[in-house]
């Protein structure tokens, strides 16, 4: 038994020598959705006695065609998609990415465009908060040719002096309350034409969302923003 | 060149070990799942098998393996320290760290870091043999793929997970 035990320590331990496998192999025509990130893409959460945590922000990538309607989601972070917020007061945060929800388009039972706990989004779109850069691979079909991906980006508790923690419900600048989003979120855009012969295309960022969540509109104007403009540095579609 | 160097040395070490010292060595194996306390959240079941040197008459260190089943199964491969506390009785309080690297077992995920700080309570039975309960605190990150397909594309992303959860372990001395 004891001999046993120890050939299955030696044998483990060879496995040290084994390698990291590249999950995502790219080919060519894959394109690449790649999110580089900013400054404040770590941002101090709160969570008791003025310990912070440092939180990456919520994201949503989705495709539109070149009118503007919705395709389909490619992905989104895991607390959106599955209502998993922590102290967030009962808050479903329909401020964090409400550009994102409005273009999906899908009417919960409580009225409100987010996934439910109950009822999350697709497990295969979804993932876990990336901490640092990001990427998604592309695969597209024959009949996607011309489309726009769309970015929405956010982090909550983001407050600053033009969209405080104090603003109250009904004010231009009221983003969800205490464990609302402060600065609303961004949206970045770019516009694919696999056809062109281009290889690589930067998204622009497009405006911010509605700060309290009740639209899906897109605001261009950007002068209260302040920090929430630096949680990306570049955000950029290749194709390979 | 210098892998198979570093294999050839361990496996040396563990040879001479096992002769020299075998009588300083106990083995142990234990088994729990764990509470998460991160989002994703995920219950792991862990089992593992460990061999530790009697450092001292309290200290012993080691190194195990096992398996752990998160998203995906994992081979963790670690270091261990367990320090027994007070003097010898039937039933005795222990420190314990466990800190190492899991290794997936499918293609399509990576392992990461493994650690595992625990307390517990040995209760001896006949000579040598133990029971342990053991309360921690366990880390384990890893990556795996995660696929969508519609018709207008497949699209894919690696998944960074970092599961934290407080483990509960049962294990068996002898």
């Amino acid at each position: 038994m004891r001999k046993m035990i120890l050939a299955l320590i030696y044998l483990s331990f060879f496995s040290f020598f084994s390698c990291q496998n590249d999950l995502i192999e790219y080919e060519k025509g894959d394109v690449k959705v790649n999110i580089e990130q900013g400054d404040e893409w770590l941002h101090d959460f709160p969570l008791f006695w003025g310990i912070n945590k440092k939180n990456p922000p919520q994201i949503a990538i989705w495709l539109e065609d070149t009118q503007g309607h919705y395709l389909s989601t490619v992905y989104a972070t895991h607390k959106i998609a599955t209502q998993s917020w922590l102290s967030a007061g009962g808050n479903r945060r329909k401020e964090a990415l409400p550009c994102w929800c409005y273009a999906r388009g899908v009417k919960y039972e409580d009225g409100l465009y987010l996934p439910t706990k109950s009822k999350p989004l697709t497990d295969g779109i979804s993932g876990a908060t990336p901490r640092g850069s990001f990427n998604v691979k592309l695969k597209p079909s024959n009949a996607l040719q011309k489309f726009v991906v769309k970015v929405e980006i956010n982090h909550s508790t983001d407050f600053n002096e033009y969209y405080p923690k104090s603003a109250k419900e009904g004010d231009a600048n009221y983003s969800g309350g205490k464990e609302g989003s402060g600065q609303p979120a961004l949206v970045y855009a770019a516009t694919i034409d696999l056809s062109s012969g281009q290889k690589t295309f930067e998204a622009t960022l497009i405006g911010h969302s509605s700060p309290d969540g009740t639209s899906g509109e897109i605001y261009k104007d950007l002068s209260g923003l302040t920090t929430a403009l630096h949680i990306v540095k570049h955000i950029t579609v290749s194709i390979q | 060149m210098k892998k198979y160097f570093i294999v050839f040395i361990a496996c040396m070490g563990f040879a001479s070990l096992n002769a020299q010292c075998i009588h300083n060595v106990v083995f142990s194996t234990d088994m729990g799942v764990g509470m998460a306390t991160s989002t994703p959240e995920y219950t792991p079941f862990t089992w593992r098998v460990m061999g530790h040197y009697k450092a001292t008459k309290h200290l012993s260190v080691g190194v195990g393996t096992g398996l752990s089943f998160y998203e995906k199964a994992l081979m963790p491969v670690f270091a261990d320290a367990k320090l027994m506390i007070g003097k010898a009785h039937k039933l005795n309080p222990y420190i314990e760290y466990a800190v190492g690297y899991s290794f997936a077992l499918d293609r399509n995920a990576n392992g990461g870091f493994y650690m595992n700080p625990a307390v517990g309570m040995r209760y001896s039975l006949s000579k040598g043999k133990a029971l342990t309960f053991s309360v921690g605190y366990e880390q384990q990150k890893l990556e795996r793929l995660k696929e969508y397909q519609n018709s207008l594309y497949v699209a894919q992303f690696a998944e960074k997970l970092d599961h934290a959860s407080i483990s509960f372990k049962v294990g068996f001395i002898f």
